[in-house]
C-alpha cells in the first residue's frame, strides 16, 4: 500500500510513475525558479532528470517502513509523501514547510521520510532504523538512497559490512549520475561499483532510469526481496543529472548535458507525445501553483521558538533543595569497584527498560569489553549485547537510527579517543534531527565511554577529550564520578532525556570503590548534593570556612581530593571541592550557589585551552561570582605520552595541584 | 525558603585579604531595614560600616572577632524571622562531622605532640591549623586587644628543634620549605678534618672563629659551588613531577640572627677568594639587620647551605627548600679538628651515590686549600 499523504488525481493514458515523475519535475523547476528569482533563501539541489528512480522505489513502500535520503532529496520526499506544500514551505521557509523552515530543502522529515544532506553518514542511521524494524518483528524495510559521489565515503563500507552481516533489511540504491559535484565519476571512482555491494554479500541489482518499465519492475523485485527475507540489497541505478549540481555551478560539457537531456524518458515522452503529456503538466503546474500560495502565505516560524535551547528535562530549575549525602553510605554496592556498579546500572536498563540495547566493540562475553563493563550482559539479555565490527561511525549511526525509531541503544567507545571516529554521526545526526526536523524526531542516544590516562596506554588511548564533545551544540554530556551510584544517573537519563547523552566514564575510576573518598580528612567534611536529577556535588569542611574552591570532575575527583589533603595537612590551606556532573550544560546555578570562596581553581584531566575549567569559570564570572583569583588546572598540552614517568609529568597529578594552589596563594 | 540578600565582605583595600569583624549590632532574627548598620569590620587601613540593602530579618554567618576572607558571606536577610532562625539544612552532617574530633595539619600536630599546644582549649572543631593556636593564645592574653598581633611573631626564643607558632609570612616559608621534600629524603654526612695548624685553640677563642669564618666556610662555599657544576643533580628541582637541572649555580647561605630565617643569594662562588665570601656575606648580614635585604637578595637559589659552624652543633639534618633538590649542612668543629658536613637531598631527583661523591670531594678539595693555607 503506497504511503501517499496526497494521493494523485486519476489521468487516463498516462501511466502513473510517470505522472508522479511529471509532477516531481514541474515541482523542481518551480523550485529552481523561485531560488534563482532571490524568493528564498540558500541553495537547492534539483534531481530533475532522476525522477523516475525516485518513483521506482518510493512507492512502493509501506506505513511502517523509512527512507532515508540525501542532499538531492526533493524527488525522494514528493514520491513517498506527496506533499508539495511541505516541500515548497521548507524552501520558502514558512510554517507550511514540514520543519518550518528550520531544515530548508536537504533536511526533511516526515512520516517515515528522513534526509540529511551529510553524504554517508545517512547510511548506518537508516540501517538502525530497519534493524529497530527487524528487533521488533515488524516486516518493515528501510530503503536509503545514495549518490554515486558518497562511495568515496568510508562509513559506506562499514554499513555494507554490518546490514550483510547482521541481515538488516536495508534496500541501498546508488543513483549513479556519473558526477559528485563538478568531478566525473571517470575522476576519483576505482573498481566497480556493483562488485562493491557483491564482496560484501549482498543481493545486487542494476537498471537505468532510460528502461524506466524494467526498473520499476526490478525495484518491486528489490523491494520483495528485502522484505521477504530481510536480508539488505543494493540497486544501482544509472541515471542523469540534468541540472546543476545546486544553482549554477554545472561545469560539464553543455553537449554532455544536452545529449542527457534528449535521451530523457520524459522529455522522449513528451516529444512523442499527443496531447495528454501536455494536460497533465498543466495539471500539475496547478497543483504547484496552488501549492506554493498556500506555502506561501503561511506565517514564518516566530525566532522566539529558536531563543530557548531545549534543554535536557533532566536538569531541575535553579533553586533546587541541597540535600546532604554520605559518600559511605549508598544503599547498595558501597565499597563495591564502580566498573561494577557501572556494570550493574545497565543491567538495571536492561532488566526494566525493553527498548534498550546494547551495541559495542567487544562487548558480549565471555570477553565483556575491554574494561569488563558489560560482563555477564550478553548472557543475561540475549540479542540485546550487540558486538559490533570495529566501526564506530557506523555503529553510533546504526545506535543513532534505532534511537529515531525509539529504542534506547546505549552505545560503548571502547577508548573515548575512538569517539572521533563517530564525530559526524554525533554533531551532524544525533545533536541535529530533534531540532532541524522542528521537533519531529528524537535521538535518544545514549553514548557511554571512558576517558583519561594514568594507565601507560599512550598519545591515542589516554586522552581526555571532554571538551571536544561539550562543545558540540545539541548534545547533554555527563561525566559521573565515584560518588555517584552510576544507576542513578542511567536511569535518570533513560527515564528523562529525549536527546542524546554522552557520558564520560574514566578508566581509573573503574577500579576505585564507589563512595570511597581518600584521604581520611574528609570525615571532617560535610556532603551536600544540589537537587538537580545530575546533581553539583560539593565537599566542604564541617565549620571552618575553606580557603578555596576546587571545581572538578569525573575521574579527577580523586586527584582533587588527594590534593586537599596534602594542602591541609602540609600547608594548612583548607579546599572545598565542588563536582558538577553535567558538563553541558553546566549547572551554572548550582555552581554559583555551591562556591562559596573567592579563590576558584579548575581541575580537569584534558588541556586547558578551550576547555571545561575555562567554561566553568566564565560561567562563574557571568553569573557573578567574585573571583579573587582563578586557575585552570590540567594536563599539559601535546600528547600523552606511554612511558610513566612522561605520562605523569604531563597529566595533572595531586602534586600539580598542590603546585599550583601554593604558587597562587604564594603570589598573594 | 528564600534569601532576600546576602552580604559578603567587601574588596575594600587591595592589600586586603581579609579583614576582622570588629562589632556586630544585631541579633539573629532581627528585623532590619534597609540601610540599618548591621556590622563594622576593620579592615587593615579603616573600618567599614556594612549596612543592609534591604528590609527583612537577618541571620548572621560571622562572629565578632573573627577573620573573614573578602568575598565571604557576612549575613543574609530572609523575609522572616523563622527563615532568619532556621537551621542551615545538613547541621546534622555538620554534626557528625564534628563528632570525629577534629583533623590537624601536621604542623598543628607537632605543636600538640611537642605540648606547645592545648587541643582541648581549642573548643569543637573539624579543623585544626597551627595558627589556631597563636588565636587562642592571643585572645587569652591580657594584653591582647582586636589590634593585637594574632600570633608570635617569628624568631623570638625559638629553640632550634622545636617548632612554634607561625605568622602568616612563617607559615608560607614553611609551606616553601616543605614544598621540596614531601617525598623521600636523607642526609649523608662526612667529615672534614681541619689541619692540625688550624687547631691552635679549639675552645671557641677569637681567633680559632675568625679563621672559621674567614678561611674554612669561604673554602667550603667555594668549592661546593665548583663542585655543584659536577654533580648536577644536586643543583636541580623536582617540580612538576619531572627534574629541572639548573643552568647554573646560585648558592643560597641560611642566616637568622633573630629576626627570622632568611636564605641569601651568594651566586656562584666558584673560584671566589675567602675574602670576597665573607665579605658578601657580611654584606648581607648588615643589610639583613638593618631591614634592608631586597627581594633580589632572597630569591633565585639553586642550592643551599646552613651554617651552623659557630653553634656548637656537631651534627644535624639541614631542610631542602621548595626549589632544591639538596642542602648542606655545616656542623662546629669538634676539638679534634673533626667537621660534620651533612647534605640532605632529595631522593626524588638525586640518590646516595651522588650525595656521597659529592661529600667527599667537597672534604677533600676543602682540605686540600686550607692545607695550602699560611698557618
Amino acid at each position: 500500500m503506497p504511503a501517499y499523504l496526497n494521493p494523485l488525481p486519476d489521468f487516463p493514458g498516462i501511466a502513473e510513475p510517470v505522472r508522479r515523475a511529471v509532477l516531481i519535475r514541474r515541482a523542481e523547476e518551480k523550485l529552481l525558479e523561485i531560488v534563482r528569482s532571490g524568493q528564498a533563501h540558500g541553495t537547492l539541489h534539483a534531481c530533475i532528470g532522476q525522477e523516475l528512480s525516485a518513483v521506482a522505489f518510493c512507492t512502493l513502500l509501506a506505513p511502517g517502513d523509512v527512507i532515508f535520503s540525501n542532499h538531492r532529496c526533493h524527488g525522494h520526499f514528493l514520491a513517498f509523501t506527496g506533499d508539495l506544500e511541505g516541500l515548497f514551505g521548507e524552501v520558502l521557509g514558512t510554517t507550511a514547510g514540514v520543519c518550518a523552515g528550520i531544515g530548508g530543502s536537504q533536511h526533511l522529515c516526515q512520516g517515515g521520510f528522513y534526509s540529511n544532506g551529510i553524504q554517508g553518514g545517512i547510511l548506518p542511521v537508516a540501517a538502525g532504523m530497519a534493524l529497530a524494524a527487524k528487533m521488533r518483528a515488524a516486516n518493515s524495510v528501510g530503503v536509503v538512497f545514495m549518490g554515486d559521489g558518497t562511495l568515496g565515503q568510508g562509513v559506506v563500507y562499514e554499513t555494507f559490512n554490518i546490514i550483510s552481516k547482521w541481515q538488516i533489511p536495508l534496500l541501498v540504491v546508488c543513483e549513479d549520475n556519473g558526477w559528485a559535484q563538478s568531478t566525473p565519476k571517470t575522476a576519483t571512482l576505482a573498481g566497480d561499483i556493483t562488485a562493491r555491494a557483491s564482496a560484501f554479500g549482498m543481493r545486487v541489482s542494476e537498471d537505468s532510469t532510460a528502461d524506466w518499465p524494467l526498473l520499476l519492475e526490478n525495484a518491486r523485485a528489490s523491494v520483495d526481496f528485502v522484505r521477504s527475507t530481510g536480508l539488505p540489497a543494493f540497486h544501482l541505478v544509472r541515471t542523469s543529472r540534468l541540472c546543476a549540481h545546486s544553482r549554477s555551478d554545472d561545469c560539464r560539457d553543455p553537449g554532455e548535458v544536452d545529449r542527457c537531456c534528449q535521451a530523457d524518458p520524459i522529455n522522449l515522452m513528451a516529444g512523442d507525445d499527443r496531447g495528454a503529456l501536455r494536460k497533465w503538466t498543466a495539471i500539475c503546474d496547478a497543483m504547484v501553483e496552488q501549492a506554493l500560495d498556500t506555502a506561501r502565505r503561511a506565517p514564518v516560524l516566530d525566532a522566539s521558538a529558536l531563543s530557548n535551547p531545549p534543554r535536557p528535562r533532566g536538569h531541575a530549575p535553579s533553586g533546587s533543595q541541597w540535600t546532604a549525602f554520605s559518600p559511605g553510605d549508598f544503599s547498595a554496592g558501597c565499597g563495591e569497584r564502580y566498573g561494577v556498579r557501572i556494570n550493574a546500572a545497565l543491567d538495571g536498563l536492561l532488566s526494566r527498560r525493553p527498548e534498550v540495547v546494547l551495541l559495542g566493540e567487544d562487548i558480549v562475553d565471555p570477553y565483556g569489553g575491554a574494561f569488563k563493563i558489560t560482563a555477564g550482559l550478553s548472557t543475561r539479555h540475549p540479542g540485546r549485547v550487540l558486538s559490533t565490527p570495529i566501526s564506530e561511525a557506523a555503529m553510533t549511526g546504526l545506535a543513532n537510527g534505532l534511537a529515531l525509531a525509539g529504542l534506547r541503544p546505549v552505545v560503548e567507545i571502547m577508548f573515548g579517543d575512538f569517539v572521533t571516529l563517530a564525530m559526524d554521526q554525533l554533531v551532524n545526526h544525533a545533536a541535529k534531527f530533534s531540532g532541524m526536523y522542528h521537533g519531529k524526531a528524537s535521538c535518544p542516544l545514549i553514548m557511554r565511554m571512558p576517558m583519561g590516562g594514568h594507565r601507560g596506554y599512550g598519545p591515542t588511548h589516554s586522552q581526555t577529550l571532554d571538551k571536544l564533545l561539550a562543545g558540540i551544540d545539541g548534545v547533554t554530556v555527563l561525566a559521573l564520578n565515584t560518588l555517584l551510584e552510576p544507576s542513578e544517573i542511567y536511569d535518570s537519563v533513560a527515564a528523562n532525556e529525549s536527546g542524546p547523552v554522552l557520558v564520560i566514564e574514566n578508566k581509573t575510576d573503574y577500579t576505585r570503590r564507589l563512595g570511597h573518598v581518600a584521604p581520611s580528612m574528609f570525615a571532617n567534611y560535610r556532603f551536600t548534593r544540589s537537587g538537580a536529577p545530575y546533581p553539583t556535588l560539593r565537599a566542604q569542611p564541617a565549620a571552618t570556612p575553606p580557603d578555596a574552591t576546587l571545581v572538578t570532575y569525573g575521574g579527577a575527583v580523586a586527584t582533587a581530593f588527594e590534593a586537599a589533603g596534602i594542602l591541609f595537612q602540609e600547608h594548612e590551606i583548607l579546599l572545598e571541592v565542588v563536582v558538577p556532573t553535567s558538563l553541558r550544560p553546566l549547572d551554572a546555578d548550582s555552581l554559583i550557589r555551591a562556591v562559596s570562596t573567592a579563590r576558584v581553581f579548575t581541575l580537569e584531566e584534558g588541556s586547558a585551552p578551550m576547555g571545561i575549567g575555562a567554561e566553568i569559570l566564565a560561567i562563574l564570572a557571568e553569573k557573578g561570582a567574585r573571583l579573587e583569583k582563578v586557575g585552570r588546572i590540567a594536563a599539559r598540552e601535546g600528547i600523552i605520552p606511554a612511558a610513566r614517568h612522561l605520562e605523569h609529568f604531563v597529566l595533572p597529578s595531586p602534586r600539580t595541584v598542590v603546585d599550583r594552589i601554593l604558587e597562587a596563594f604564594h603570589e598573594r | 525558603m528564600s534569601v532576600k540578600a546576602t552580604l559578603h565582605l567587601p574588596a575594600e583595600f587591595s592589600n586586603d585579604d581579609s579583614a576582622v569583624v570588629q562589632a556586630i549590632y544585631v541579633a539573629n532574627g532581627e528585623a532590619v531595614s534597609e540601610g540599618d548598620t548591621l556590622m563594622s569590620i576593620e579592615f587593615s587601613k579603616a573600618a567599614v560600616d556594612i549596612d543592609s540593602p534591604v528590609d527583612g530579618f537577618v541571620r548572621l554567618l560571622c562572629g565578632e572577632g573573627q577573620e573573614v576572607l573578602v568575598g565571604a558571606p557576612l549575613a543574609a536577610i530572609f523575609n522572616s524571622p523563622e527563615e532568619a532562625l532556621a537551621q542551615e539544612e545538613p547541621s546534622q552532617a555538620e554534626q557528625d562531622a564534628l563528632a570525629n574530633g577534629p583533623f590537624l595539619s601536621d604542623a598543628a600536630r607537632r605543636i600538640v605532640e611537642s605540648d606547645q599546644g592545648d587541643l582541648a582549649g581549642l573548643g569543637r572543631r573539624d579543623f585544626v591549623r597551627s595558627n589556631d593556636f597563636a588565636q587562642k593564645t592571643a585572645q587569652e592574653s591580657p594584653v591582647a586587644d582586636a589590634t593585637a598581633p594574632r600570633a608570635i611573631p617569628a624568631g623570638q626564643n625559638r629553640p632550634s628543634t622545636t617548632p612554634e607558632p607561625l605568622t602568616p609570612a612563617k607559615r608560607s616559608e614553611v609551606a616553601a620549605l616543605l614544598g621540596g621534600q614531601n617525598q623521600a629524603i636523607s642526609t649523608f654526612r662526612t667529615i672534614l678534618r681541619l689541619p692540625e695548624h688550624f687547631l691552635g685553640d679549639t675552645t671557641g677563642g677569637k681567633s680559632f672563629f675568625s679563621r672559621l669564618s674567614s678561611l674554612v666556610v669561604p673554602a667550603i662555599l667555594s668549592n661546593a659551588c665548583a663542585l655543584l657544576k659536577r654533580h648536577r643533580l644536586l643543583n636541580a628541582r623536582y617540580a612538576r613531577d619531572c627534574v629541572e637541572i639548573y643552568d647554573h649555580v646560585a648558592l643560597g647561605y641560611a642566616i637568622d640572627l633573630d629576626q627570622g630565617l632568611k636564605v641569601i643569594n651568594l651566586g656562584d662562588l666558584d673560584c671566589s677568594p675567602p675574602a670576597d665570601v665573607q665579605r658578601a656575606i657580611l654584606g648581607f648580614m648588615k643589610k639583613y639587620m638593618t631591614g634592608k635585604l631586597s627581594p633580589l637578595d632572597l630569591t633565585g637559589t639553586t642550592f643551599a647551605v646552613t651554617d651552623v659552624s659557630a653553634l656548637n652543633v656537631d651534627h644535624f639534618t639541614p631542610l631542602v627548600a621548595a626549589g632544591h633538590s639538596a642542602i648542606l649542612g655545616i656542623c662546629s668543629p669538634g676539638p679534634d679538628g673533626a667537621m660534620g658536613l651533612c647534605l640532605t637531598f632529595d631522593h626524588r631527583v638525586t640518590e646516595g651515590k651522588t650525595a656521597a661523591a659529592f661529600l667527599n670531594d667537597l672534604q677533600r678539595a676543602v682540605r686540600k686549600e686550607l692545607d695550602a693555607a699560611p698557618a
